[in-house]
């Protein structure tokens, strides 16, 4: 059989799985959750096994019996109550109209040093949240922006209260406790606070969570411009088609070129290309085919970051959980997201749209031993990357993108057959 | 647990969002309503994975609209609402803030005798290993039952306080201190919206929304599909359960579709053993006064993609 | 034994000799366009003596030049396709660059093999069969389990009735699926190994790439009520398989005549013929070569159903410009170019050709309208917005199927130029386009985490 992609596709639905699934894609049975249950009794959980469901439904008691206890699991796991034990509380005060100085202290032309966006004051920080989160003002507060906020509140490591002025208390009474804000007082206020979107909360949380630190990007305002803007596709980054170079080299060149087709055969108005002559070799008959011009992202000026258009430019800055953070200097970012609502964007970029938005990434070519030596990893690493986190109504899609500049492999240079990793990543020669 | 919520549940339109708080209301519409929406928020008993996610809960439009329209639900515009904090009169302030602190107390009861029953759990286990040492046999069933415990070294926190109660003697004074509580709804302590104020119109609802809901009334549970190639996917009972059967576009009417499209829906829905499914209404919004004129019109097609 | 029609069986076969009779693809394919090349002495600038033995080799092409075959195809305009008949075109275009593809087979133009070893004229059997059977048997296993599984339903009805008859209490849900779960995957596995245990290394069970019955899983399951239906209907419809029709006599009847021919595709056919000057395409009504010239608005014109008249203006973004542009710049750079429609793709990208290897990347074409002329005008901004609309869940579709057959998305950005004036020099016309490529994946932030 001659079609090796014949075999791909009967192997396909068997292994592909287990490389692209991701658990959270499926809804998984809550029951796999009962022994961290607070509310109910824990010992008539036996673990169903991850994945086992019915095909469909059928009229026996034994299914309505199953899936009435996942679904009293997953009730008791989202009714687990968030608690803070006194002395490990953390207490932080909403502030509605942005960072404001303690009550005694005098503001200088200096100001608080923190920006308006932040939106929630920890006056006593302690945990290690907080190498990660907030900013510190001059009285080692520290302000959180709302989606720093929201999520500590949602993991039960925050106490967010109301401030004193809202419940109409008087200032004086300070022994007076604060009314704690809801899970829902707090999306309902800190949402749409500074450009914050659900979807944009919804990835950075869903980061968070894994252990990523986040951080917003210049281009978290959408209505950010970039003082000077390219607005032209970068024209000089297409390579045209090779001319024949100067020199001695170049005249031995076309003298030869002359005996490959001495009554010049080789058209490009009318083809064909390569003429009708003899060639000496296949490099060359390729080297005559590219006529095609093509972008070269190693040659592509590097653009603003401000210069793309929303929602395709990049907003957070994202680390590995490995990745040594200084919140004073934050290092290059280990992915650079942008965050789109597949409801309201509905269609996917055009060239001029995700063209600016990789051009506004640093050049990141591929590199080290394996890029070296492994062409298609090279094609798939490519030379500029951003990762595009589209949101679905709450189910966020992370695609990556990269410049993959096939026109810098020139495929016809390589000899032998073909060593690419395949079977996802698994490096072999091919087997004869 | 079958609780029923005040109808019409309230959901929360928040920045342009549709939004559950309510953990009976989600249970409510899952179980009565075939609504499972999407769960957004981070579990705080496990709050390093996104496999199993809590509070709140996310909901199309177009499963706002099918409850709104079926008069189970209602909209409530919540950054309103939530001014009513300023206007809250001192003595309901107080009274919240009693009744969390009586709550509060009562985690507490609850979280200091799972101490002390880990602890006699503890001994107990050590006795019986000391025992089962001097035996010299192996007691496999207590072994196990052991081991059962162990895992069970949470307990139940709101249930009666009875017995707690009566410990609460052998408390040291710290530990009588109240936990502070972040309730997951603001009501208390603010009123059940009920002014016609906050209440907002039925929500917009793309185009596809005929498909939805037509599928919604024949009994499927629907998620949104974007992660799977697909508009929205269709579980013939609770995703909890239950499979998906299929991966479902929507188009209209009179639209061109790429027949390459079909290839690709087709050999997705294959590929993971599910029915491509292509439908949309007869009739556009041109044509009809409703879009229940619209869902009355939809016709779907199945495809599957069958090799070469 | 003889498995292949490709038999120029050069080189060593390996030591282990498990699979005997695999062509020595590396030397049927060993040239990777369909032109001549004549290796000339190498140049070395500082030695003259190389100058002058290269100029005398010159000098012989000059004086009795080697000629480069151009072989023939005609364009049927009903189909708007382009054909190739004659048999040694067929091989060369195939083995040469793998162009076009058997219109009786997938790929490689293998009906008459096939046929012969169906008849029993050679033998071993064909991958088709093979896959048929594997069908046939999962269909079954299929119903056996939705058997299997509604007795199993029934059975626990029943019991459940006359528990509550009785006022026992039936064992609480422990697991979470009724019975042990049957699984089709499992079942092909227990008879694949069957099978083999009943034949022990016989190599002529299978054809050399012959896979292992590795289950595939790719029929959508139904409910009962269905399946019950596709029975029916599928029995009815294997009464008529041409095998059994298929008559005693008539194998042994060893004339045959081969019903395939390769149908190239139109990039292909463009490419041979412009690129090459491989090729000419004859019109087949008139029985008349038709110039590369009027070959390219011909094709372009034909790249829309119903096809555009002669006279109409090409278009810039015309569909068979745009993948001709894509299909010549992956051709230019080594790649063997190939239709992805199998997996919803324009195109597929082999590293030497699809005997070799796996195509590793799937390439879609996406117009691109940034030039100024494209905004000029309300009309237009409106035209190029609805071109451009490809919504995400279509993205992630293409996406996800190419996953399940791991392969990389391209994501091929042609820039369409504004009207030429002209569409005589098409070098000229075709250098007018740009590319861009991108390679797109899913992110999964989980495993990106070191």
């Amino acid at each position: 059989m001659a079609d090796a992609d014949e075999e791909a596709i009967r192997a396909t639905t068997t292994e592909a799985p287990q490389i692209e699934t991701d658990l959270s894609d499926e809804t998984q049975d809550f029951r796999l959750l009962n022994h961290l249950n607070f509310l109910s009794d824990t010992s008539s959980a036996s673990l169903p096994r991850r994945g086992e469901k019915d095909f469909e439904p059928n009229p026996t008691e034994f299914q309505a019996d199953v899936l009435s206890a996942s679904r009293g699991a997953m009730h008791n796991a989202l009714a687990h109550p968030r608690i803070h034990h006194p002395k490990t509380q953390v207490v932080g005060i909403y502030a509605p109209d942005g960072p404001t100085p303690p009550p005694q202290a005098m503001v200088d032309e200096k100001g608080l040093g923190v920006s308006s966006d932040y939106c929630v004051c920890v006056p006593v920080p302690k945990g290690q949240y907080f190498k990660t989160i907030g900013q510190a003002d001059r009285w080692n507060r520290v302000w959180l922006l709302p989606e720093e906020a929201m999520y500590l509140m949602e993991r039960g490591s925050l106490d967010i209260k109301w401030p004193r002025e809202l419940s109409g208390i008087d200032a004086d009474d300070v022994n007076e406790p604060l009314i704690p804000m809801s899970l829902q007082a707090a999306y309902a206020c800190l949402l749409g606070r500074s450009g914050l979107t659900l979807e944009r909360y919804t990835v950075f949380t869903g980061l968070r969570r894994l252990g990523y630190a986040v951080v917003r990007a210049s281009g978290w305002d959408d209505n950010a411009q970039a003082e000077d803007s390219k607005n032209e596709i970068n024209k000089h980054a297409y390579t045209e088609p090779q001319q024949r170079g100067p020199g001695l080299a170049g005249i031995i060149g076309r003298c030869f070129a002359w005996l490959d087709d001495p009554f010049g055969t080789s058209s490009t108005a009318a083809g064909p290309i390569v003429g009708c002559g003899i060639h000496r070799n296949y490099t060359d008959v390729y080297r005559k085919l590219a006529t095609i011009p093509w972008y070269d992202p190693a040659k592509a000026e590097t653009r603003d970051p401000l210069d793309t258009d929303a929602p395709f430019r990049v907003i957070f800055h994202v680390y590995k959980p490995s990745t040594p953070i200084k919140k004073s200097a934050w290092p290059t970012p280990d992915f650079r997201i942008a965050v789109v609502n597949a409801r309201e964007q509905t269609s996917i970029p055009t060239l001029a749209q995700i063209g600016a938005l990789l051009e506004s990434t640093p050049l990141d070519p591929p590199r080290g031993e394996k890029m070296d030596r492994l062409m298609y990893m090279r094609l798939r690493h490519g030379y500029r990357n951003v990762v595009l986190a589209v949101v679905d109504q709450g189910v966020t899609s992370f695609l990556r993108i990269s410049d993959a500049a096939f026109g810098k492999e020139k495929l016809y240079e390589n000899k032998g057959p073909p060593t690419g990793p395949k079977r996802g990543g698994n490096f072999r020669p091919k087997k004869r | 647990m079958d609780s029923q919520p005040t109808l019409p549940v309230p959901i929360s339109y928040i920045s342009g969002r549709y939004l559950l708080f309510s953990i009976d209301a989600v249970t409510y519409l899952r179980r009565e309503h075939n609504i499972c929406g999407v769960l957004i928020g981070t579990l705080p008993q496990i709050p390093q994975q996104n496999v199993f996610l809590g509070l709140p809960l996310e909901l199309m439009p177009e499963e706002a609209r099918v409850l709104v329209d079926r008069d189970v639900a209602c909209i409530v515009d919540e950054a309103k609402a939530h001014d009513g904090m300023k206007s809250l009169l001192e003595e309901d302030r107080r009274q919240y803030l009693r009744e969390l602190e009586s709550q509060g107390l009562h985690a507490s009861r609850i979280l200091s005798d799972r101490k002390d029953q880990q602890r006699e759990q503890a001994l107990k286990k050590l006795g019986e290993k000391v025992k089962a040492k001097a035996a010299k046999a192996a007691d496999n069933a207590s072994a196990s039952s052991a081991q059962k415990d162990e895992s069970s070294s949470v307990v139940d926190i709101f249930d009666d306080g009875s017995n707690s109660a009566s410990r609460s003697a052998n408390m040291t004074p710290e530990s009588k201190l109240a936990m502070a509580i972040t309730p997951a709804t603001s009501y208390p302590p603010l009123p059940q919206p009920t002014s016609s104020s906050r209440i907002l119109s039925k929500p917009e609802v793309p185009l596809s929304y005929p498909l939805f809901a037509h599928l919604h009334s024949q009994g499927y549970f629907l998620s949104p599909g974007l992660r799977f190639g697909c508009q929205y996917v269709a579980y013939p009972g609770d995703p909890l359960r239950f499979h998906s059967h299929f991966l479902v576009v929507s188009a209209e009417w009179d639209q061109n579709i790429d027949l390459m499209d079909i290839i690709n829906g087709g050999r997705l829905g294959t590929g993971v053993k599910k029915g491509f499914l292509l439908g949309g209404p007869e009739k556009t919004r041109e044509d009809v006064d409703s879009e229940a004129e619209r869902v009355e019109s939809v016709r779907a097609f199945s495809i599957e993609w069958a090799g070469m | 034994m003889e498995t292949s029609s490709l038999q120029p069986k050069a080189g060593p076969r390996g030591k282990r000799g498990a699979r005997p009779g695999r062509p020595n693809y590396r030397h049927i394919h060993r040239h990777p366009l369909p032109v001549n090349v004549l290796s000339v002495p190498p140049v070395i600038p500082h030695n003259p003596l190389s100058i002058i033995s290269v100029a005398l080799s010159y000098l012989t092409f000059l004086i009795s030049p080697p000629r480069q075959e151009v072989y023939s195809a005609y364009f049927d305009s009903a189909t708007s396709s382009i054909h190739v008949t004659d048999e040694r075109a067929i091989k060369a275009l195939w083995e040469m660059g793998f162009f076009g593809k058997g219109t009786l087979s997938r790929s490689e133009p293998s009906w008459l093999e096939r046929e012969k070893k169906r008849r029993g004229l050679l033998g071993g059997s064909t991958s088709e069969e093979a896959t048929r059977k594997r069908r046939t048997e999962r269909r079954e296993l299929k119903l056996e389990r939705a058997r299997v599984e509604k007795v199993a339903i029934e059975e626990r009805l029943k019991a459940e009735a006359a528990a509550k008859e009785s006022g026992d209490v039936l064992p609480a849900a422990e697991g979470s699926t009724i019975g042990e779960k049957f699984s089709v995957k499992k079942a092909m596995e227990a008879r694949y190994r069957q099978s083999r245990s009943q034949t022990p290394m016989n190599g002529d069970v299978s054809a050399p790439t012959e896979p292992p019955l590795t289950p595939n899983g790719k029929s959508v399951r139904f409910s009962h009520v269905v399946q019950e239906k596709e029975v029916v209907s599928s029995s009815a419809a294997s009464l008529q398989l041409p095998d059994s029709v298929l008559d005693e006599d008539e194998a042994e009847d060893a004339v045959l005549e081969n019903e395939e021919h390769l149908q190239i595709s139109n990039e292909e056919a463009f490419f041979l013929a412009y690129s090459l000057g491989v090729l000419q395409v004859y019109d087949r009504e008139e029985n008349k070569v038709i110039p590369t010239s009027s070959l390219f608005p011909l094709l372009c014109n034909h790249s829309q159903f119903p096809p555009r008249t002669a006279t109409a203006e090409l278009k810039p973004d015309d569909p068979f410009a745009m993948s001709y542009v894509v299909y010549h710049h992956f051709r230019s750079l080594g790649w063997v170019v190939r239709s992805g429609v199998k997996f919803g793709t324009d195109y597929l990208l082999y590293n030497r050709g699809p005997v070799f290897s796996h195509a590793e990347f799937a390439v879609i074409i996406l117009p691109s309208y940034s030039h100024s002329y494209w905004s000029e005008t309300e009309e237009r901004r409106e035209y190029t917005t609805a071109q451009q609309a490809r919504s995400w869940w279509w993205l992630h579709c293409v996406n996800r199927v190419q996953a399940q057959v791991k392969k990389s998305l391209v994501l091929c950005y042609v820039e369409v130029p504004p009207p030429a004036a002209s569409s005589d020099d098409i070098g000229a016309l075709i250098s007018r386009y740009k590319i861009r490529e991108f390679l797109l994946r899913r992110w999964i932030p989980n495993r990106s985490r070191d």
